[in-house]
């Protein structure tokens, strides 16, 4: 099931009092995307540490972008774009995929299982480990649109808002990303 | 149309981004090709295994680390607003913008130096907002704090008034985090609903590692709502926040918690609990009375409604004594009595119950006490297997100064908590009668008490305890039902309050804060 981006009136009100300086409006803000910002970072990165700081830093520059913003400002595609960018910038900055141990067990869990898709399967924390290692190994570009589309559930169009793309670019990188992680996912499972 | 036209329509399929006559054409060669079909398949089990991942949870830490580096941002663009708001003319602004500069590299210049005054810096939730009671207040300074000078400073004022007991127990959930240089106070259910809440740090009791006082702070006000946070499902508890342990106070103050597992459910450390931190040298604990509730219960207590275990009576050395065949210490010099617990060899491997999991063990595991079974291999390996189901007894409660008492009616037990480093419990038998001494009375100072009844029995006839707990807290004791279920290592013990107790074989306690509550 798609998750919509789709700002509601509320988050327009609160966008209009955190321009205006009412912190209580930010701390809102925070409160309803922190944990759908950090998960996003978490499985573009691997790591929590490398997804604590650049949830901070997505937050960070979001409040002082906040200015700079229109009245009809979407703000998940916003945090989205900014923690893309943020993750991207890391990314490139160490020039190669980091492969930290995958922490995923270190973590808190609000659930195993997504009450909006009864598609969905439990996977063992041995399947985990290895879609991370797939997650990990995979291009920056198509990683982020695959974490967006089949983790996040965001449609095309909002992808492409995200990653500043056109719509028929999303669908290519998601072409590339599917035969990409299925072909890591191949060669890893055949080593185990 | 061969296969590797085909291949870009299956994966915009998954995306429901065909045309009726592209879906057509994809439906009829993949209904022929067995090469397209996998990779449908293929397709479809990579989003179902991505959405099954786990959605990981930010650290506590994240929200104070994150408000602490806005705040100046914020300040700076309160400042501008502000400016905006009143007017001011451009010539002016310059001038204040020349001053602020001219301060700011003053503070600059003073904040390199390590005698900058700490300060505290920000408040979550901001100042003046209404919260959850189940909230956590977070103060965050500008640099390393003496941690028990500031836990010592905590000064809370509430509308309506709260009792000494209250606050202790409120001030008694502050937790420093050194990483964030940020004080958390409340959480779980720490903060009353439906009440006005001042909370101070007293600058002349805060200082940073290098004894420099705290600058003065503004008060922080906050009200509470009145909405109290449902006990959720198990699945719920499990979607909500993690069970916490509670840092207990030692007598200087100095918080020590009573788990050294992290916050993170998943991060609790799978090793037993620490060996026993019984004193050796401790004097057996002498115990004739009996502890009687404030309120007792109007119906006499009923009978253990589990199967008596083999009580087990021990003095209190590092490794309790074999259990013997006494169900009951020998009045009037009984020891401290260990739980209720079983002689049966531990067994670390206890699957952790799920709804359909419970039947894995002998005997069910739920409510609070299943979300924390489940949550922390800590206590399901300390713990071992439940030897009974779990029981609602009589019960009482009155909290001292360093520690609790709790009498539990059904077995006539009263257990002595230690807010120490382990935490460390003691069970006495249960022998006051009515026609004995009450005790009780105000005690040496303002919100001290002498314990009355079966709770003042052990209190006096014992040094040990009496030194270790300080005074009560209350004048009487809290009458109320009691949660308890045995475990083959110790028992779980809850009473209404939000906080679930593991009291292991071994002598060591452990608090943890009841999401669900």
């Amino acid at each position: 099931m798609e998750r919509s981006l789709v700002m509601t009136t509320e988050e327009a009100a609160w966008v209009a009092r955190a321009k205006a300086g009412d912190q209580t409006a930010f701390a809102e803000i925070f409160a309803r995307y922190e944990r759908r910002i950090y998960a996003f970072v978490y499985r573009m990165m691997g790591n929590a540490d490398d997804a604590f700081d650049l949830t901070q830093e997505t937050f960070l520059k979001a409040y002082r972008a906040l200015d700079k913003t229109d009245e009809e400002l979407n703000v998940n595609a916003w945090l989205h774009r900014i923690a893309s960018n943020a993750c991207m910038d890391v990314l490139r900055r160490r020039q190669r995929i980091r492969w930290l141990p995958w922490e995923g067990a270190k973590h808190e869990r609000s659930s195993t299982r997504r009450e909006d898709d009864p598609e969905e399967t439990l996977i063992g924390d041995e399947t985990q480990q290895l879609v991370g290692k797939v997650l990990a190994q995979m291009s920056p570009r198509n990683r982020q649109a695959m974490v967006l589309r089949e983790y996040e559930g965001l449609s095309c169009e909002d992808i492409g808002e995200i990653m500043g793309v056109s719509r028929s670019a999303v669908k290519s990188i998601l072409f590339r990303g599917r035969d990409e992680f299925r072909r890591i996912y191949q060669q890893l499972e055949g080593q185990r | 149309m061969d296969c590797r036209a085909v291949r870009p329509l299956i994966s915009a399929y998954m995306d429901s981004d065909l045309t009726p006559a592209e879906l057509r054409a994809m439906q009829a060669h993949v209904a022929t090709c067995p090469d397209c079909a996998a990779l449908l398949d293929g397709y479809r089990q990579t989003r179902s295994l991505l959405r099954a991942l786990p959605q990981p949870l930010p650290p506590a830490r994240l929200r104070p680390a994150v408000f602490a580096a806005a705040t100046p941002a914020y300040r700076r663009r309160a400042f501008f607003i502000m400016l905006g708001q009143r007017g001011l003319t451009a010539g002016a602004i310059a001038v204040v913008l020349i001053a602020a500069l001219f301060t700011a590299s003053l503070f600059l210049r003073t904040a390199t130096n390590s005698n900058v005054p700490p300060q505290l810096v920000a408040v979550d939730p901001p100042p003046g907002v209404s919260v959850s009671p189940g909230q956590p207040v977070r103060l965050t300074f500008n640099k390393p704090m003496d941690e028990l000078s500031v836990k010592n400073a905590i000064v809370i004022d509430a509308d309506p008034p709260l009792s000494q007991q209250e606050r202790v127990q409120l001030v008694q959930t502050a937790q420093w985090d050194d990483k964030t240089n940020t004080l958390t106070i409340g959480g779980g259910y720490g903060f009353q609903p439906d009440h006005d809440y001042t909370i101070r740090i007293d600058p002349a009791k805060a200082h940073d590692r290098a004894n420099t006082p705290l600058e003065v702070a503004p008060a922080i006000a906050f009200s509470t709502s009145n909405v109290v946070p449902a006990n959720p499902s198990p699945t719920a508890l499990a979607a909500g926040p993690p069970f916490t342990p509670t840092p207990v106070v030692t007598p200087t103050g100095t918080v020590a918690p009573t788990a050294t597992e992290p916050a993170a459910i998943a991060a609790v450390s799978p090793t037993p609990p620490a060996t026993s931190a019984l004193p050796v040298t401790a004097p057996a604990p002498t115990v004739t009375a009996t502890p009687k509730p404030a309120n007792p219960p109007t119906n006499p207590p009923p009978a253990s409604q589990e199967p008596p275990a083999p009580a087990r009576t021990a003095t209190p050395t590092p490794q309790p004594p074999a259990p013997t065949a006494t169900p009951e210490p020998p009045a009037p010099t009984a020891t401290a009595v260990l739980p209720t617990a079983t002689t049966a060899p531990p067994t670390a491997t206890a699957a952790p119950p799920t709804p359909t999991a419970a039947p894995q063990l002998p005997y069910p595991v739920v409510g609070s006490f299943g979300t924390l079974y489940q949550a922390s291999p800590k206590v399901r390996d300390g713990l071992g297997l439940p030897s009974g189901t779990v029981a609602t007894a009589p019960g009482a409660y009155l909290a001292f100064e360093r520690g609790a008492m709790f009498w539990r009616g059904d077995t006539k037990t009263i257990y002595v908590l230690f807010y120490e480093q382990p935490g460390v419990w003691y069970a006495f038998a249960d022998n006051w009668t009515d026609g004995m001494d009450p005790g009780g009375g105000a005690g040496p100072a303002a919100g001290q008490f002498y314990p009355k009844r079966g709770f003042g029995k052990v209190w006096r006839e014992n040094e040990d305890v009496r030194n270790r707990l300080g005074y009560a807290l209350a004048a009487d004791e809290t009458a109320g039902p009691l949660t308890i279920q045995p475990f083959d290592h110790g028992l779980l013990l809850a009473r209404d309050a939000g906080y679930v107790y593991v009291l292991y074989s071994n002598g060591v306690f452990e608090r943890y804060q009841d999401p669900g509550k």
